[in-house]
Order: C-alpha cells, then sequence, then structure tokens
C-alpha cells in the first residue's frame, strides 16, 4: 500500500533565496510525523505548498499513490489536506458553529438559498465532543481562549475529512494543560487513520507525540529518522550543524551595582512580585504561557496599566506611566511579536532605527537627515543586518535581520535597562549567534538585560541568574549553578519542594 | 517535561451560557435603543403633546422608512466591511427614473412614457445596476469602496441632473413635478392603519432578516466583514457577493427616493442631497460597526425610528431647523461612545 | 555602542550613505509618477481640445479656485497619514469663516447672535483661526482618548459644527458694507502677479512639505499611520501627535474659508457644504492611502491640481456641469484604480 502522502524533490526559489531544494517528505496513514527545523529551514514553505498556498516550482506530490497538482488552498482541502496555521483562521464574530462549517453550511431540505441550523448546531456538538471541547456551538468564536480556537480549527479539518492534518507550531500560546488536550486529540485522530504532520522545534514535544520526524535546515532535507530510535546529540546535530556549546558565546561579567529594583507590584495578573537585577547582568524570566513574563515587561515598560508597587532605576524611585517615560528613565523593551510591536514595515531600516530616540537625531524637532543616516549606516555595519541600502523597507527584510533593526532601535535609545521577550523567536541559527554575540557584548558594557524566553536552552546558555514565572507570581529564583531544565521546570508548575 | 497521565475522559470546563439565537435576537445595544426611544418619545409629548398625535406619529413612520428601506442597503453594505457614499446619489436617480419615465410630468418633454410599475421598475433596475458596478469596481478592481462610492456619488449625480433635464425641459434643474396613483400611494397612502411606505420597510426588513440570518448569501456577507481572507479559503465567492450586496444597495436607494418622491408629487435632481451621512448614522446607532462583520436588521430599524423620531420632535417643538444638526451630531457621538462602552463591558466579563 | 566612534564601519558602509541621493529621489520619482503624467496628461489633452486653455490667465484661475481646496488638502493629508479623516472641514470652514467675518468691520448681518464688536482685521483673522484650532483640538481629543473611529467623530463633529453655524448667523450670510481693503486683500488681493489665495496655498504647501519632510512630528505622522502600536512601544506620542493634526487640520480649515469669504465677500452659512469630500477626493487621487502611513503633500498638491484642471478644463470645453460631476467622479475611479493596480504589479 503506498504512503498517504508522498513529496518528493520539492524545489521552491523566491528572488534571491533557495527556500526548498530536493527535499523529500513521506507520510504514512495514520502517522504522526514531525517537521523540525529552526526557522527559515523551510518547514512553512514546505508546508504552504502542501496545503496549496504556495506553487512549487520542481518535484512531484503524491496523494494515496495518484500524482497530484495542488492549484489552490481550495483545491487542497478538496484533496483532504487541511492546515492549521499559527495564527488561526478563525472569524471572531461568527458561532463556533458557523466557523466550523465556514462555506460549507449544511442547507435545509437540500435547498440550496437556505441555512439548516438545526442540522448545523448539531453536527457541530458531535465534532466538538469528537475534538474533547465542551462548548456550546452557538457561542461567539471571540468569547473562546486560543487553546480552544485551535480545537474548533481541529473540528472543522474532522468535518472536512481530511486524510492530512498539518499543525504549525501549535503549542505556541497554549499553557500545559491545554498541551495535553491537543495531543490526545491528535492520538484520537490518529487512531481514526488521520495523519498529522506536526511543524515544530520543540524537541520535547516531538519526542512525546511523533512517530518519525523529518528535519529540515537551509532548505535541505537532513534526515528521517524514528523519534524513539534517536538521541538529544542526534537530534542537535541534525537540526543546528554545530555543537550545543558553540551555540552560547557566554563569559562570566562582574556583576555591577543594582539597575533595578521591583517590589510588590501587583495588578490583576501579577501578584507580588519582586526582584532586582544588576549591571552587567543577564537575567533570564522562565515561565510557561500565561504566567504573567510578558505582562510583566509590559508592566515596567509603562506599556500596560492597572499596577501597583514600585520600581527603582539605579536606586531612585521611577513612575513610569507610559513607554515614552520609560526610554527617558533608560528602559528599553523589545517586544515579543517584532513584525507587529517592534517595527513600522512600511517605513525604511533609518526610520525604524531612530525611531525610539528621534531626538537624538533632530534638534528643536527638526530632523537632521544626514546624522541619521550616519547613525543607521553605523548600527547596520555593527550589527551586521543584510541589507541593500537603509532606505529599504523593513518588510523586506528577513525575520532575524528585521529582529536585528528592533534591537539596533533600542540600543540608540541608549537604554540601560533592556527587557527582551522572546529575543530569537523566528530567526535562523546563524543570525541567533550574532544576537547572543550582541547581548553578551553589552553585558559587557555594563548594560543589564532582562530577557524572557519560553526556550530553555537559551535561558540556561545565556543567563546569570532565573526567575521563574507562575500565575503572576516569582515562583523562584536560580543561579546559575543551580541552573537545569527540570529545575526549572517545576518552578514554572509549580511542583512543591 | 511532566509525562501526562493517562485519562479516559477528556477535561471539562464549563459550558459557556449562550442566549438562543433567532431572528430577531434581541441583544443589550436594542435594549438601549428601545429605551432611548420610550424615553425620548415621553420627554417630547411632555413638551408638546401634539407629538404623539396620529399625523404626528404618520410623519415620524414615514420619515423613517424612506430613510429605513435605504438603510437596510446600507446595513449589508457596512456588514461586509465596506461602505456606500452614493447612496443619497441613487436616492435621486431611482426617483428622477420612476418620475421622468412616467411621460406624464408637468412639462414633460421626453417621448417615452411608460405605466407606473413599468417605470418604477425600470429605476429599480437601473440603479441596481450601477450599484453592482460599484461591486465590480471594489470586488474586482480592489479600489477601496470609499473612493469608489465617492466617485460614483458624483457621477451618478451628474446622471440624474442628466437625465432630469431630458425628461422636463424648461429650465434646468428644475424639478419634475407630476401625480400619478401608484407613486402617491407608496409615499402618502395607507394599507389600513399603517402607511404603505412602513408597511414596505417592514417587509423589506422582513426579508432582509431573514437573509442574513438564514441564507448563505447572508452569512457570506458577515463573513466577509469579519475576515475576507479566512473568507476566500473557506471557498466563498467574495466578488460575486459583493457586487449583489451594491446592488441591493442601489436598489433599495431607489425605492427610498421612489417613495420620497410619492410623498412630495415632486422630484428635484438635488434631493437627498448629503442622506447618506444621515444614513450611515443610522446603521451606526443601530449597532453596525465600520470595520465589518457585525449589524443586525433590527438595530437599523429601530434607530430609523429613533432618529425620524428626534428630528420630527424638533420640529414640533419649533425647534430651529439648525438645531437639528447639533442634535444629530451629539446623539451619533453619544450613540457609538456608548457602545464603545457597552463591548467593553462585554469583553471584560468574557475574560474573566 | 557608539556611533560617534567606529571609524572601521564606515568603509564598509560607504555605499549606504550615497543613496541618501540617488535611490531617495530615485523612490519619490516613482511614488508621484502616476499622478503626475495623468495630469500633464490631462494638460496636454485641454490644450489640444480648446485653445484657451494655455493661457496665464487661464491657469491663474485654475491656481485660484485649486488653493481654496488645496490648503485644506495639506491638512487632510497629514491627517489621513496618521490612519485617520476629518469629515468636519466643510463645517469648521464655514463657522471660521463666519465668525471672522462677524468681526470685520464693516460687516453686515441679520443675524441677532452676530455682535457689533469690531475688531482690526488680523485680530479677527486670528480669533477665526482660533476657532478651527479649537474644533480639530475637539476632534483630536475624542479621537485620541476614546477609541471610536474618526470617520464617526468627525462626522458627528460635523454636523455639530454646522449647527454652531447657523445657530452663530442664525441661518443668514454676512455681507460687508464695504469690506476693508485689508480684508479684500485676503481673497481678492494680488501679490506678485499671483492671487494671494495661491500665495496662501503655496505657503501651506512650503510648511507642509517642510513638516512631513524634516520634523520629529511628520515622522511621528508616517510611524503612526503605519504601525500604531509599535509607534507607542517605541515612545511616541501617539495621542498628542493625534490632537495636534486634527488642530491642524482645523486651523488650515478655519483659513481657507476665512480666504474664501475674502474673496467671495461674504460668509455663508451653507458655505463649504461638501467640500469634505472634494478634499479627500484631492488627497487621494494624489496617492496618499486612506490606511495610513503611505503618501505625501506632494502627491495631494498633484491630485488637487488634477481635479482642479479638471473642473477648468471642462467649464472652457464648455461641458454642461452635469456631465462634469459624471466624468469627475469616473476620472476619480479611475485614477485610484490605475494608482492601485500599479501598486500591485509593482510588488513583483
Amino acid at each position: 500500500m503506498p504512503p498517504l502522502l508522498e513529496m518528493q524533490n520539492i524545489e521552491k526559489t523566491f528572488p534571491g533565496v533557495k527556500a526548498l531544494q530536493g527535499v523529500t517528505l513521506t507520510v504514512g496513514k495514520g502517522e504522526v510525523h514531525a517537521l523540525l527545523g529552526e526557522n527559515g529551514a523551510g518547514k512553512s514553505t514546505l508546508m504552504k505548498i502542501l496545503a496549496g498556498a504556495q506553487v512549487k516550482d520542481g518535484g512531484v506530490i503524491r496523494i494515496d499513490g495518484k500524482e497530484v497538482d495542488i492549484k489552490g488552498p481550495l483545491h487542497a482541502r478538496d484533496l483532504g489536506v487541511a492546515i492549521i496555521y499559527q495564527e488561526l483562521s478563525i472569524i471572531s464574530h461568527l458561532s463556533v458553529a458557523e466557523n466550523i462549517f465556514l462555506g460549507r453550511l449544511p442547507r435545509l431540505f437540500g435547498m440550496p438559498w437556505l441555512v439548516d441550523w438545526k442540522c448545523c448546531y448539531q453536527r457541530s456538538s458531535e465534532l466538538l465532543a469528537q475534538v474533547g471541547l465542551d462548548v456550546d456551538p452557538r457561542t461567539p468564536a471571540s468569547r473562546l481562549k486560543v487553546a480552544d480556537r485551535q480545537m474548533v480549527e481541529i473540528a472543522k479539518a474532522v468535518c472536512e475529512n481530511a486524510k492530512i492534518v498539518v499543525m504549525d507550531e501549535p503549542t505556541t500560546s497554549l499553557t500545559q494543560r491545554e498541551v495535553e488536550t491537543l495531543f490526545k486529540t491528535a492520538r484520537l485522530l490518529q487512531s481514526r487513520g488521520v495523519s498529522i504532520i506536526y511543524v515544530s522545534h520543540r524537541l520535547a514535544e516531538v519526542k512525546e507525540i511523533c512517530d518519525r520526524a523529518t528535519v529540515l535546515r537551509d532548505g535541505m532535507k537532513i534526515g528521517t529518522v524514528e523519534v524513539a530510535e534517536t538521541t538529544s546529540k542526534d537530534w542537535v546535530k541534525m537540526m543546528v550543524g554545530r555543537d550545543l556549546d558553540q551555540l552560547f558565546p557566554k563569559a562570566p561579567v562582574k556583576r555591577g551595582k543594582e539597575a533595578l529594583r521591583v517590589d510588590n507590584i501587583n495588578s490583576r495578573k501579577l501578584k507580588n512580585v519582586s526582584f532586582c537585577a544588576y549591571e552587567g547582568e543577564i537575567l533570564g524570566i522562565a515561565g510557561l504561557v500565561g504566567s504573567g513574563r510578558s505582562t510583566l515587561a509590559r508592566t515596567l515598560f509603562g506599556a500596560q496599566h492597572g499596577a501597583s508597587g514600585t520600581v527603582e532605576i539605579g536606586g531612585i524611585k521611577a513612575a513610569i506611566g507610559t513607554p515614552h517615560d520609560a526610554i527617558e528613565q533608560g528602559v528599553a523593551l523589545v517586544p515579543e511579536d517584532r513584525k507587529i510591536q517592534g517595527l513600522v514595515l512600511s517605513m525604511t531600516v533609518r526610520e525604524n532605527i531612530t525611531l525610539a530616540n528621534l531626538r537624538g537625531v533632530s534638534r528643536a524637532g527638526q530632523l537632521n537627515l544626514r546624522s541619521e543616516a550616519k547613525v543607521a549606516d553605523y548600527y547596520v555595519g555593527a550589527l551586521r543586518i543584510v541589507t541593500p541600502h537603509t532606505d529599504q523597507k523593513a518588510v523586506n527584510l528577513s525575520g532575524g535581520n528585521q529582529q536585528k533593526v528592533v534591537l539596533a532601535k533600542w540600543l540608540y535609545s541608549d537604554a540601560k535597562i533592556l527587557i527582551i521577550d522572546e529575543p530569537t523567536r523566528g530567526i535562523d541559527v546563524g543570525a541567533k549567534v550574532e544576537i547572543y554575540g550582541l547581548l553578551q557584548q553589552l553585558v559587557e558594557q555594563g548594560k543589564t538585560i532582562i530577557m524572557i524566553s519560553s526556550e530553555l536552552p537559551e535561558l540556561i546558555g545565556m543567563s546569570d541568574r532565573i526567575i521563574v514565572m507562575h500565575e503572576g507570581r516569582v515562583a523562584g529564583e536560580l543561579s546559575r549553578d543551580q541552573f537545569s531544565e527540570e529545575a526549572i521546570m517545576s518552578y514554572a508548575s509549580a511542583v512543591t519542594h | 517535561m511532566q509525562t501526562p497521565s493517562e485519562r479516559t475522559s477528556f477535561p471539562n470546563p464549563a459550558p459557556i451560557k449562550v442566549q438562543r439565537i433567532g431572528i430577531f435576537a434581541l441583544a443589550g445595544h436594542q435594549f438601549i435603543i428601545i429605551a432611548l426611544i420610550i424615553v425620548l418619545g415621553l420627554a417630547i409629548f411632555s413638551v408638546q403633546p401634539k407629538f404623539l398625535s396620529a399625523y404626528s406619529i404618520d410623519n415620524i413612520l414615514r420619515m423613517a422608512s424612506i430613510y429605513g428601506i435605504v438603510a437596510l442597503g446600507m446595513t449589508l453594505v457596512i456588514i461586509t466591511g465596506g461602505i456606500d457614499l452614493s447612496a443619497g446619489s441613487m436616492m435621486a436617480l431611482g426617483a428622477a427614473l420612476g418620475a421622468g419615465l412616467l411621460g406624464t410630468a408637468f412639462g414633460a418633454a421626453n417621448p417615452l412614457s411608460f405605466p407606473a410599475p413599468v417605470a418604477i421598475l425600470i429605476a429599480l433596475a437601473v440603479a441596481g445596476s450601477v450599484g453592482m458596478l460599484n461591486g465590480v469596481a471594489i470586488a474586482k478592481l480592489g479600489i477601496a469602496p470609499f473612493v469608489v462610492t465617492l466617485g460614483m456619488m458624483t457621477t451618478v449625480r451628474g446622471l440624474t441632473f442628466i437625465f432630469s433635464d431630458y425628461s422636463v425641459g424648461s429650465v434646468p434643474g428644475s424639478a419634475i413635478t407630476f401625480m400619478d396613483g401608484l407613486f402617491s400611494w407608496l409615499g402618502a397612502g395607507s394599507v389600513g392603519l399603517i402607511p404603505t411606505a412602513a408597511a414596505l420597510f417592514l417587509l423589506l426588513a422582513g426579508v432582509l432578516a431573514i437573509i442574513l440570518r438564514y441564507t448563505p448569501l447572508g452569512r457570506a456577507m458577515y463573513a466577509i466583514g469579519g475576515d475576507a481572507e479566512i473568507a476566500r479559503l473557506a471557498g466563498i465567492n467574495i466578488p460575486a457577493v459583493i457586487i449583489v450586496v451594491y446592488g441591493l444597495m442601489g436598489t433599495l436607494a431607489a425605492l427610498g427616493g421612489i417613495v420620497q418622491a410619492g410623498r412630495l408629487s415632486s422630484v428635484s435632481p438635488l434631493m437627498a442631497m448629503g442622506y447618506e451621512l444621515d444614513i450611515i448614522t443610522i446603521v451606526i446607532v443601530g449597532g453596525a460597526s465600520l470595520t465589518g462583520g457585525r449589524g443586525t436588521i433590527l438595530g437599523t430599524v429601530l434607530a430609523a425610528v429613533l432618529i425620524s423620531m428626534i428630528d420630527n420632535g424638533l420640529t414640533i417643538m419649533n425647534v430651529p431647523s439648525f438645531y437639528q444638526y447639533l442634535v444629530k451630531g451629539s446623539v451619533l457621538l453619544v450613540a457609538v461612545i456608548l457602545d464603545q462602552w457597552y463591548q467593553r463591558q462585554r469583553a471584560a466579563v468574557a475574560m474573566a | 555602542m557608539n556611533p560617534n566612534g567606529a571609524r572601521k564601519s564606515e568603509a564598509a558602509t560607504e555605499r549606504l550613505t550615497a543613496p541618501l541621493g540617488l535611490t531617495y529621489m530615485l523612490g519619490k520619482f516613482t511614488e508621484h509618477m502616476v499622478p503626475a503624467v495623468f495630469l500633464i496628461a490631462l494638460i496636454i489633452g485641454l490644450s489640444l481640445i480648446s485653445p484657451n486653455f494655455l493661457s496665464v490667465g487661464n491657469f491663474l484661475d485654475i491656481a485660484r479656485v485649486a488653493s481654496i481646496i488645496g490648503i485644506m488638502a495639506v491638512g487632510m493629508t497629514i491627517v489621513i497619514l496618521t490612519g485617520g479623516i476629518d469629515l468636519s472641514v466643510g463645517s469648521t470652514f464655514a463657522l471660521a469663516g463666519a465668525v471672522t467675518a462677524s468681526f470685520i468691520p464693516g460687516s453686515f448681518s441679520d443675524a441677532p447672535l452676530v455682535l457689533g464688536l469690531d475688531l482690526p482685521v488680523p485680530l479677527a483673522i486670528l480669533v477665526g483661526l482660533i476657532v478651527g484650532t479649537m474644533i480639530g483640538f475637539v476632534n483630536g481629543f475624542i479621537i485620541a482618548k476614546s477609541r471610536v473611529e474618526p470617520f464617526i467623530v468627525t462626522l458627528a463633529t460635523m454636523a455639530f459644527v454646522r449647527g454652531l453655524t447657523y445657530l452663530f448667523s442664525g441661518g443668514f450670510p454676512t455681507i460687508f458694507r464695504p469690506m476693508p481693503p485689508e480684508f479684500e486683500w485676503v481673497g481678492q488681493g494680488n501679490v506678485l502677479g499671483l492671487p494671494t489665495p495661491t500665495i496662501f496655498f503655496a505657503l501651506v504647501i512650503a510648511i507642509g512639505v517642510w513638516i512631513t519632510r524634516r520634523t520629529t512630528f511628520g515622522r511621528s505622522v508616517y510611524a503612526i499611520g503605519g504601525n500604531e502600536e509599535a509607534s507607542r512601544l517605541s515612545g511616541i506620542k501617539v495621542q498628542w501627535v493625534k490632537i495636534q493634526a486634527y488642530s491642524l487640520m482645523g486651523v488650515l480649515a478655519a483659513l481657507s474659508g476665512i480666504v474664501l469669504s475674502s474673496r467671495v465677500a461674504a460668509a455663508q452659512p451653507t458655505a463649504g457644504l461638501t467640500y469634505e469630500l472634494d478634499v479627500i477626493a484631492g488627497v487621494v487621487i494624489g496617492g496618499t492611502s486612506l490606511l495610513g502611513g503611505r503618501g505625501s503633500i506632494v502627491s495631494t498638491v498633484l491630485g488637487v491640481f488634477i481635479l482642479g484642471v479638471i473642473s477648468n478644463g471642462f467649464n472652457i470645453v464648455g461641458l454642461p456641469t452635469y456631465y462634469q460631476y459624471v466624468t469627475k467622479g469616473l476620472l476619480l475611479i479611475f485614477a485610484v484604480g490605475l494608482d492601485a493596480h500599479l501598486r500591485k504589479t509593482q510588488r513583483h
């Protein structure tokens, strides 16, 4: 019996970049197959081709042994391919049932003109039960949490009798419990003969749920392995292509005086958060999704209101009500989502770099375009930002280079305390190393870095100390000699000691 | 990483309570409008008892119907996330075509003469086609609705003038005055106790409410307004829906214009100038959002009554007409700010 | 990291600084190409159709009429660049005109509210400008502080301010018996052969270009229109910038209204009705995006002149007004459609 899906020698080239070179992927019926690789490796492109959102330049795709030419997203759906994107395809104002049956609402008495709501709600209830989501199908989707919306998308895939369900980084915004529910549903689908392609770069999850895995790097297939038979070292070798200790250029830095002291921050989400950070140190903040790390960062930066408590910067009490205040006091926040929160994509690299410190390139409100150009050129060189010139619109840069532009912006703001939320999310390995190097340089200059991350290796590799958050409070603190993934996770899940 | 415990049943979050959603589901917003209608109605009545006289109520209903019929079309447009600034011009075009094609106007100069029902149908068809052109430009050419309908507003107004002059010789820009049974019945007549216009309005409202709630076409309008890209990926034929929606808008605007023409037995090529903003006000006060994906027929109907009530109330209290502008502006602002506050409350509850 | 040190990066970055000249200019050129070509094509076409079109006197006519809309269009460009819109400009236009007119010595109106108070002409103009600024400030304040869409807020103020205008003027026009020469100069004078409204327009354009290209305020405007949240998180005072943008719009609407009332020697309470649409049309035809973050003063000027040339050209050719309406409307759709189409193909 032929495998359910065969993608052979897929080629895809974008202007200036070979995204996929001769990539082959085979998935059997009822298999959970992981597609692994760092960002920029080609996973998304390959899946978009399968889902009909991109057109391949070369190669053959076979479903159930028959060669297919996927013309578009609708065609892919008809062929039995369902893809659940990271940014979910849910329309908030519509009900859960309507989202499941979007574009395919059941008709009354076979008449094409009238919708049979009763049938729609009934079948939705059944589908929701199958994926384990106990919600009234008439509920507006806006009332659902992200994890539940994902379940709705899975229900949608089941409804469409999908043979292959592609899940693109499904656990990014999920809590531990929600991840478990997702896995349970995946196993259920598997038992019904549905194949799942699990796109991720999180090894731990892959080890738990996947049968086999294909690893991509730099647009090429590195290998396909049986998950159970692969060791950690093998994984790293395949995905990163180099040894782990080369990844983190951490050198000890003499700790300076206290740079930031936070006392009893209380808000709707945060409970009695207190800690301090020193000059020359990288303070890591760990915790599960929803534990309040980003909320804490935004609160300290003045981007989120409604908190009480005191903040001292360099020993002096600070009043931070808006991001503007924070910047004045030398605090910077490199946000989680660089495209939505970090960059103005329609503006040029140069304009983005100076955005947080327009005063530096202007006098009495009037811009000095020449000095701005010099500043931009300097940072492009110093951070090795890949761009033909600084007038390039930010939207045209790759993820890693966009992140560097955001970092450049905050470096130019001359902040003493940098809060970085997920510094290397969505960035390829090469750029990651450069960014870690940059962080090391900054602390050597006496700056303070507060690094929020969901990547444990990153936290362990770069931090001097780590505080772990759990449900809005500081659950524990670890010094460098106490670092370990187990220690962090046990604090993060509040397992009592 | 913790190993998940083997469970045989799924985790069980508490089901979220949802009201039954029928055709005329009363959401909180509509309660507010009803409350406003009652409160304002009584307030004006206390100042001027004539406000609740048969004549006055008749006036209110007729005016609400004329605006309302057009607002129904605008509701569909706004639900899809668009806007139509050419509504007023379409009203005028429809009225001019309908009255002019009768061939019986005072000083008629055109050789064409049709019986009233035919003239009306032609007018509706033409306006509907122009509306569909709007839809084509928006959906197929990708031009922003604001711009397309802005251009069409001017174009159609020009066409109205041209046709008006063609059908009635004399001084350019003069009105078409006429007398016709069907028109008068529509605009000034009654069906039993209620004005014909109101009956027509309610009938259309019912039909459109059914379309919005129970047909795939209606649901597609909400989907497109919610997120056009997701709707497209779900297989919804966006251009077809958009063209139909703007076509309906054109037809309904023309119908509103015809009813008004029937009421006055006269059509000035300048009529309904600026009406589109009143109509958009009605739809927004009725609860629709300019970003699309939200809006109800019931809300629009209630808002049309409210706005018409305010207009008539001010007139009957002998408030100088320019105050009406002040009041209309304030009503719009208050309604929208109230709605924002209400939405924020609901969001806060949902997140808790 | 200090940009003022580090000599060695300069060599590597040499090819980066050159574009401040060339690429920048090239970019701006292509951005304005479509409306510019359109305008030139219009002018050539009309000159061929009618010899009367191509004369200095006629061009001055065009300039004078376009100036009234144009002054407002500069302000509207900035507002639209922030991602907003202002529908109340026509009403502000009328109110400022009426208020200033009432304070001009020699003004006369049947309105009871118009005070007999006379102020020196410059002061009367100042009062009108202040009224405009205040209306703009209110618009900006509500838009910045609440989450209501600018379309709706300014729709409401449009009605409100029009009502105020009627209230103030009692529905009566304000005329002058006689008009003082200083005020007459404002709308009907000449400076170096150019009509004063055009001089005002030119000044406003210059200030507008300076603001958008060379000030931190202008940079903030583009940033907010491009991505409001990212701008806020970069320390831009979003609310304050918006308030300033709408206030600027208000003062320019007032200026335009005052100039017109001088030009036609009367302040009508119905002045400026539907002008907002002409102003927005001019901005949009020039290529500024209604979504914000993209566009420029120069493109607006091109758009305003396109509209002005069309109106004038058709008058000269003798096309009845109605046909002008039809053509203007279709041209608006065509121009924007063409621009959108070119942008789409340019992306590849």
